[in-house]
């Protein structure tokens, strides 16, 4: 998986003043983020000025923090008509400073708070497995919390732009360096001694990357593309840039109907990181700029073409459309970036393949989260401490569970209608405020079914879903009664499909309210009932009758060798000829596995091959 | 008349006996009747060699490719015949391979053929794929179908059942 954009966690104050309603900030408003850096790539030595515009929005404001790499350090700090204490303190891989206003600020008053730090990029540690900045030649980048200081409000908010502030940076290389920031691209010059970019980024709440690549670089234009894109990479190294031009006139056409409108910058830039850079930075995304490394190609040509996707998604889902409640979750930013992925390769397929295809890519979800994750998780948790941190939790937790949960909400509400709710998303939270609430209300606004259990149960609560469907027709009826067991108190919306005995397949939407029965018309007899496989990455659905596996109620010769053909096989990503975004065999049936071992073997077949014979009724 | 009624039974048996083995059935004027087999990929019945109380029903496959199982359901008479057993043909072949089935419904066999695991294709045109056993109840006539829609041919390759496979019965007399 792809790096997501990171955050700094920091302690924090004893004492944290509650959110304003409504505002993801506390006392204090940062407006505007403007840095001005003198950068040698190669031996990291660095000269930076950071303005702070700040105010103060309840209360009183005495401080701010701020955070780089710790082989800096803070030298000076200002205010006007003021003075400003600077307390450095080492926070590996940190230098963390406290900027102590003399006279705090009252609510509505603002002030800019100038710093001046300097010294040698050690670039050393790592958060969430990757350096915070890596030095050399042919190219070196830096993220927040190196050469681009990381800002903490006295209420320990920051870690990102949580409140929107303008930012701005001016950049000076030593000549013949070229530079990719996040931002738009104001001005470029070079006067045969220093390199000079400046950059803007509009002010909005994001948990867009900011970061600096600089080097030498090569920009290939990528044609017929709005706005502007460029292949960017590393001069000399230009393996797969052909691909990447192609690759991106289908991406962004298909970000952009996700969202129901263009990408609002004014370029974009799309970086191909070097070979052997997963373990120094392995691509994020953030305004105006896609990077991924090149070793996502080892998973062969489909796979890098749909992580590129995946990674020019969050230009949507998180850069543009940012939801305040990052700490808490992830299921709107790397949960419809990984949706959006597996929907771009299924684009790619005949109309009439995609269902199929979508069914099976969400195969790989059941198996990672039943085997390797936790579904008790709420996808929205109560607490950022609440939140997994190892890498493989996390990952199950914040790409995998999330985007099930969405693919099950887009069958609930049908493909025109999801897609409906996800460009009015786009449109609602493009560069404003905005939570899981009010995806939640806009969700809501789309049907008249009631979505607040749903909400309520796999949102903000959490379990495995793991109805037994059960079905019976009366001889000559003209209805059908389908039974959910084994889901007491879940309120379970589900499109079932109905197969005749014609072999028409009617497709149904219920709600199952527990174990209460549905019984709907169905225009002739009914051979199996099945929840739509597009749904099992979420509702981990079996028959109720024990042996059945092809949900007709019955255990005959096909339900053994549908068995039979899959022991021996594991769940174990990276599997030779494996599929899906960690390689797994989506041929492994978890309803195979009785003893859930995670091998299918002849103790699961036999549990089959017992029941062989239940048949309903006489020939 | 005793002795001839013996010798008659005995002979209508022997007519249903007549086949190979290894390359299926041929009819008799008296024993089990296989349904014309039609053109293309098809599953057919046909008796072989038995004592004078048994049946024994080859199913047989033809125009078949990459075959990894069979499963099928057979309805009969059950006060006609009794089901006693399903023993693996050619195809699918070798150790391992999984041969069962259960008439727990009086009149109905639910069998299976099938390979376990990894494990290639083969092809059957003439091949046997299992060997029905029954014991013969009485003398009555009864036919012997594939229920409708509840059989099938299932491909290695995919593990997912063969479009457009026939299987045809007959008619025991």
């Amino acid at each position: 998986m792809v790096a997501h954009p990171k955050l700094v966690s920091v302690p924090l104050p004893v004492t944290p003043v509650s959110a304003l309603a409504s505002k993801p900030w506390g006392s204090t408003r940062v407006l505007a983020i403007d840095t001005t850096l003198d950068l040698d790539p190669v031996s990291g030595s660095l000269t930076g000025k950071l303005d702070l515009q700040v105010r103060a929005e309840v209360g009183s404001v005495g401080l701010i923090r701020v955070l780089v790499d710790s082989g800096l350090t803070v030298t000076a700090a200002t205010a006007p008509g003021n003075s400003v204490a600077i307390d450095s303190q080492p926070y590996p891989p940190y230098t963390y400073a406290t900027l102590t206003l003399a006279t705090p600020l009252s609510a509505g008053q603002e002030t800019t708070i100038s710093v001046d730090y300097s010294g040698v990029l050690s670039c050393s540690g790592a958060n969430l497995g990757e350096a915070q900045c890596y030095l050399g030649s042919p190219l070196a980048y830096a993220m927040e919390g190196s050469a681009l200081p990381v800002v903490m409000d006295q209420d320990g908010f920051g870690g990102w732009n949580v409140w929107g502030a303008k930012r701005s940076l001016d950049l000076r290389l030593p000549s013949g360096n070229q530079a990719v920031a996040a931002g738009d691209l104001m001005s470029q010059t070079d006067d045969g001694t220093t390199a000079e970019t400046h950059w803007q980024i509009p002010g909005y709440t994001s948990i867009g990357a900011d970061v600096i690549l600089v080097g030498k670089l090569t920009s290939t234009a990528v044609s017929g593309t709005t706005p502007a894109t460029n292949v960017v990479s590393v001069t000399g190294s230009d393996q797969w840039v052909p691909e990447w031009q192609g690759y991106m006139g289908s991406i962004l056409p298909f970000i952009d109907a996700e969202a129901g409108k263009k990408l609002p910058y004014s370029s974009l830039r799309v970086v191909k990181l070097p070979l052997g850079w997963t373990q120094i930075f392995r691509g994020s995304a953030g305004h105006g700029l896609t990077m991924l490394s090149e070793d996502y190609a080892a998973g062969g040509a489909a796979y890098f073409e749909e992580t590129l996707a995946h990674e020019n998604s969050h230009q949507w889902w998180g850069v543009l459309a940012s939801p305040t409640d990052v700490l808490t979750t992830r299921w709107l930013t790397e949960g419809l970036a990984t949706m959006s992925q597996i929907d771009y390769s299924a684009s790619k397929l005949p109309a009439a393949e995609r269902d199929a295809y979508l069914a099976r890519r969400y195969r790989e979800h059941w198996l990672l989260v039943r085997y390797m994750g936790d579904p008790t998780l709420p996808l929205v948790v109560a607490n950022p401490q609440a939140a997994p941190t190892d890498t493989i939790p996390f990952t199950i937790w914040a790409y995998i569970r999330s985007s099930a949960l969405l693919q099950h909400l887009r069958v609930v509400l049908g493909d025109d209608v999801f897609e409906g709710v996800l460009q009015a998303w786009a449109n609602q939270c493009d560069q404003a405020l905005c939570d899981t609430a009010d995806f939640a209300a806009l969700v809501q606004a789309a049907t008249k079914d009631d979505m607040k259990s749903y909400f309520e149960q796999w949102v903000w609560g959490g379990g495995a879903v793991e109805p037994s469907i059960g079905f019976s027709q009366d001889a000559g009826a003209s209805s059908v009664t389908v039974s959910a067991s084994g889901i007491d108190g879940v309120t379970l919306p589900l499109e079932l499909f109905v197969t005749l005995e014609s072999g028409d397949v009617v497709r149904q939407e219920v709600v199952f309210s527990g174990a209460t029965p549905v019984t709907f018309d169905v225009p002739g007899r009914v051979r199996s009932v099945r929840p739509n496989p597009r749904q099992d990455g979420f509702v981990w659905s079996r028959s109720a009758v024990k042996g059945d596996l092809d949900f007709d109620g019955e255990v005959d010769g096909l339900d053994v060798i549908y068995a039979a053909w899959r022991v021996g096989k594991i769940v174990e990503t990276g599997q030779p000829g494996g599929e899906g975004v960690w390689s797994d065999d989506l041929d492994f049936d978890p309803r195979l596995d009785a003893d859930g071992d995670g091998t299918l073997s002849d103790s699961d077949l036999g549990v089959v091959t017992a029941e062989l014979g239940n048949v309903k009724g006489a020939p | 008349m005793r002795a001839a009624m013996i010798i008659a039974l005995a002979l209508s048996l022997a007519a249903c006996s007549s086949s190979d083995a290894s390359s299926g059935g041929e009819p008799g004027a008296k024993g089990f009747h296989p349904d014309a087999v039609p053109s293309g990929a098809s599953v057919t019945l046909h008796a072989r060699a038995s004592g004078a109380n048994t049946l024994e029903l080859e199913l047989v496959g033809h125009g078949l490719s990459d075959v990894y199982g069979l499963a099928f359901r057979l309805k009969y008479d059950p006060s006609v015949l009794a089901y006693t057993g399903l023993d693996q043909g050619q195809v699918p072949g070798g150790a391992g391979v999984l041969s069962l089935g259960s008439a727990k419904t009086p009149g109905l066999l639910v069998g299976v053929l099938s390979q376990k695991g990894k494990h290639a294709g083969a092809a059957a045109d003439g091949a046997v794929l299992g060997v029905v056993r029954f014991q013969i109840l009485s003398a009555h006539s009864c036919p012997i179908e594939f229920v409708a829609g509840r059989n099938a041919v299932v491909a290695a390759t995919g593990g997912e059942p063969v479009p457009g496979v026939a299987f045809v019965g007959g008619q025991l007399n």
